[in-house]
């Protein structure tokens, strides 16, 4: 690997570790696992060609798209051990309250239920549908970047929104109404 | 029913949008990640260190038996030979060097190889069209007798090794043609790379003056390794070549000197296998 690219990589562990860290805590809710998969992701880059390099035009998306990728596998392996075992049911999607010091119980309560049904639903959907709906919603990218950065067209990325945005609405709906998010699926 | 689900999703998204990790969290993970990239990095320079695979190998050449070296001799002429015969196609100055280059009936250079500034051992190469190469090898403190030449005929596949001190004539064969293997263990990696890079990649140094000749040179950079090729303007011809591996921490690591000269006249007993 040349020089220039080792020194590219440790410019961009600098400049987007954080965000790349912050992206797949979001996502996976856990500070261990966001950090594993940080480190993997730029690990991963020392694997490629500088053919492959030179083609990376914004970093900082494809590092996003990366990190949402690699969370949304840990969350689906995450879930289907979980459905597996059936007994788990909090360790499994753990939800920050650092960003809102002091919630009210209610609150909060309403907060992690949303976000751990949001975190099943995304598991229930295809994975091209949980990526693309992540990464234009959650991490704000562009419709051009999300085509990009996931080999569609942006028209692409207009569609499977719109799918993926109906069948989260009626899992969350459905989430809501039994109270339990292990029957959204079901 | 349709609003309340769509809200339902909005208010979902901005709930996933505030969790946040721990400040002390994230210092701790970039703090990791750095440390992680630095180590790699390093480690894939190791993985990748031809020149220290390089002169590890000349290192262990020299230690050899008659028979392995003239088989590990054998088998890295032939790679220079053929990567001499197979070459690229070039453009502008530096193509113009690369085609004179390729036209050239016959060349011979001498390098100087150091290894983190301390001389490893020094090598005279003759070269003829026809598929004949000799390469003589001096060890430290042999400036006028090789320890061993290694003649060949790649276009035969056939060489011999010659050990000076024992006069001593160890024939082998080797694959004609063979450049799929062992490129990295290649003492003339860097013809190679003259000859196959793109010409767009080499980067212009501009001129320089050596021994009152003023030189136009390019850099190369392959796998953490920087060639620099030096130009004679009146013959179009590299005519100075420098090596070199620099670890990240700025360190040279191998290095190899040539001065090349073309055109030559050889004595035909530079070449026989006899």
């Amino acid at each position: 690997m040349k020089k220039k690219q080792k020194q590219l990589i440790a410019e961009l562990a600098n400049q987007y570790g954080r965000q790349v860290f912050a992206t797949a805590y979001r996502i996976v809710g856990d500070s261990h696992h966001a950090e594993d998969i940080t480190q993997d992701i730029y690990m991963k880059l020392f694997k490629k060609t500088p053919k492959a390099f030179d083609k990376v035009n914004n970093w900082a998306a494809y590092l996003t798209t990366m990190a949402t990728s690699a969370s949304l596998d840990l969350l689906r392996k995450k879930h289907r051990l979980s459905e597996q075992s059936i007994t788990d049911d909090g360790a499994e999607t753990v939800v920050s309250i650092h960003s809102n010091p002091e919630p009210t119980p209610e609150k909060q309560f309403a907060l992690t239920q949303d976000i751990q049904q949001l975190r099943h639903a995304l598991t229930k959907v295809t994975e091209q549908e949980a990526k693309v709906f992540v990464l234009r919603f959650v991490e704000e990218l562009s419709y051009d970047d999300i085509a990009q950065h996931l080999a569609l067209t942006s028209g692409n990325v207009g569609i499977i929104l719109n799918r993926t945005r109906q069948k989260l609405a009626r899992l969350l709906s459905h989430s809501q109404n039994t109270g339990d998010k292990h029957e959204a699926h079901s | 029913m349709k609003h309340t689900a769509d809200h339902k999703v909005d208010k979902a998204v901005e709930s996933l949008k505030t969790q946040e990790p721990l400040s002390d969290d994230i210092e701790r993970a970039q703090d990791r990640l750095l440390k992680a990239v630095a180590i790699e990095a390093e480690k894939d320079s190791e993985e990748l260190g031809v020149f220290q695979k390089l002169s590890a190998w000349w290192k262990e050449t020299m230690n050899f038996s008659s028979y392995k070296l003239a088989g590990s001799m054998g088998a890295a002429a032939s790679f220079a030979l053929a990567i001499f015969i197979f070459s690229a196609s070039p453009q502008t100055s530096f193509a113009s060097m690369v085609e004179n280059f390729k036209k050239a009936r016959n060349f011979f250079y001498s390098a100087t190889m150091t290894t983190s500034g301390q001389h490893l051992m020094d090598i005279k190469v003759y070269y003829r069209e026809s598929g004949q190469l000799r390469v003589e090898s001096y060890a430290l403190g042999h400036k006028d007798q090789p320890t061993f030449v290694n003649i060949m005929d790649v276009s035969q596949g056939k060489g011999v090794m010659k050990l000076s001190d024992t006069n001593q004539t160890v024939p082998f064969s080797f694959d004609v043609g063979d450049t799929a293997q062992s490129a990295q263990e290649d003492p003339l990696y860097w013809r190679k790379l003259i000859l196959e890079v793109d010409p767009d990649k080499a980067q212009p140094l501009g001129t320089q003056t050596f021994s009152g000749v003023e030189l136009t040179g390019f850099l190369l950079e392959e796998s953490g390794i920087e060639t620099r090729v030096w130009v004679d303007p009146n013959s179009q011809l590299p005519v100075k070549i420098n090596v070199s591996q620099t670890f990240d921490d700025g360190s040279v690591g191998f290095e190899m000197k040539a001065d090349v000269e073309y055109n030559q006249r050889f004595d035909d007993s530079l070449f026989e296998l006899n």
